[in-house]
């Protein structure tokens, strides 16, 4: 049996945390929660994950910010890991500008769980 | 809910006048004036909520343009037309003079209190008539995204984060937004948008098109547009509290 694909989430909303790793742990993938950018660039340190989740607005640091430290990162590994942009404020930037900022997706809250695994699922496989 | 919103009314038929008058006042403050040139001179120089003008006035070789006043007038302002009998090829004859609305005579005071309110609750007439066209086929609980979530996760799951989303709902209603006037502050904005974003994903349809209405006042600094609609959100809240304990059923099967 393959290893399961470690997630992880970058999302301040517990409630969406708690609903996310649900769903995901559903597939059966690894789910790790950070509540910040901060925290997700430190769990990154830590260990390498298949794919992050990133919601855009989260206090301390951003998804923007934390994406921008995160491509910068010398080690290849943690700085091409497939990330997917989750954002509540749809006028914010347009998709082409998510593509800029490095994200492979974007995806719109609220969100549709069957799309957050079908995005998640065509990244990973 | 409206309050201190100024309402220029020009109409001298007096038995419709009389009508608005008694429909308008318990809504705003009310400047009534009984001809188009008062009418000039007023929009000059005071800033208003909202004007409802005769289409066309008696003694007036032509109709009213509400395109002129909008040229004159102090500031921005939504203009609307009071009108009867307007035949089929007329109806958008007040469009094209400018006006961005038409209440019709005979004077239905329930149609046009429903006609108004959008635009008393703040100059952003569109935006106002699309969150109250959106809340009004919003549901309490969408129970597509129910089932949808019911798939991923269990009921008793499902019950506890349900709960701890009625936790962050009563902590921004009791904490929050208990006296007002609420100052825009980058917090409370912070926690709206957390609850939009909350409720949307957990299918509370009223509370997401409320939230979302009073994040986007709030982003823009409208200060009164958004404490009103805080009111609309703290409504959602108690609604969606009401339901959630009497009516989900999100009980183990």
């Amino acid at each position: 049996m393959s290893e399961k694909k470690k997630i992880l989430v970058g999302e301040d909303s517990s409630i969406i945390i708690n609903l996310t790793k649900n769903v995901l742990a559903f597939e059966n993938y690894s789910i790790n929660a950070a509540r910040n950018g901060k925290e997700v660039l430190d769990m990154l340190a830590k260990e390498d994950f298949d794919l992050l989740l990133l919601d855009i607005t989260m206090p301390q640091m951003d998804g923007i910010q934390c994406i921008k430290e995160i491509r910068s990162l010398s080690e290849k590994k943690k700085n091409k890991i497939p990330i997917i942009a989750i954002s509540g404020n749809a006028g914010n930037y347009t998709p082409e500008e998510y593509r800029k900022f490095g994200f492979d997706e974007f995806i719109q809250k609220p969100l549709n769980y069957d799309l957050v695994l079908a995005t998640v699922k065509k990244i990973l496989n | 809910m409206v309050k201190s919103k100024l309402i220029l009314l020009a109409d001298d038929n007096s038995l419709s006048k009389n009508v608005l008058e008694r429909i308008l006042e318990p809504m705003a403050s009310l400047k009534i004036c009984s001809s188009l040139a008062e009418v000039e001179d007023f929009v000059k120089v005071v800033d208003f909520d909202l004007i409802l003008l005769q289409l066309h006035f008696s003694g007036e070789k032509e109709f009213t343009s509400a395109k002129k006043i909008k040229s004159l007038s102090k500031a921005e302002c939504p203009i609307l037309a009071i009108s009867s009998s307007l035949s089929l090829g007329e109806t958008h004859m007040y469009l094209n003079l400018g006006f961005d609305a038409l209440i019709s005579k005979p004077i239905r005071p329930k149609e046009v209190i429903l006609q108004i309110q959008p635009y008393l609750l703040g100059k952003d007439a569109a935006a106002h008539q699309v969150f109250f066209e959106e809340l009004s086929t919003a549901q309490v609980i969408s129970t597509s995204q129910l089932t949808q979530l019911k798939k991923f996760a269990s009921i008793s799951k499902l019950k506890e984060i349900y709960d701890e989303f009625l936790q962050e709902c009563r902590h921004l209603v009791w904490e929050r937004i208990s006296t007002f006037p609420v100052a825009i502050e980058e917090e409370i904005l912070r926690e709206i948008h957390s609850l939009k974003g909350n409720a949307g994903t957990l299918g509370a349809e009223k509370l997401y098109t409320s939230a979302k209405y009073c994040e986007s006042l709030g982003r823009q600094n409208k200060e009164n547009d958004f404490n009103e609609s805080l009111f609309f959100l703290k409504n959602a809240i108690l609604e969606f509290e009401e339901y959630y304990n009497k009516e989900l059923g999100l009980k183990d099967e």
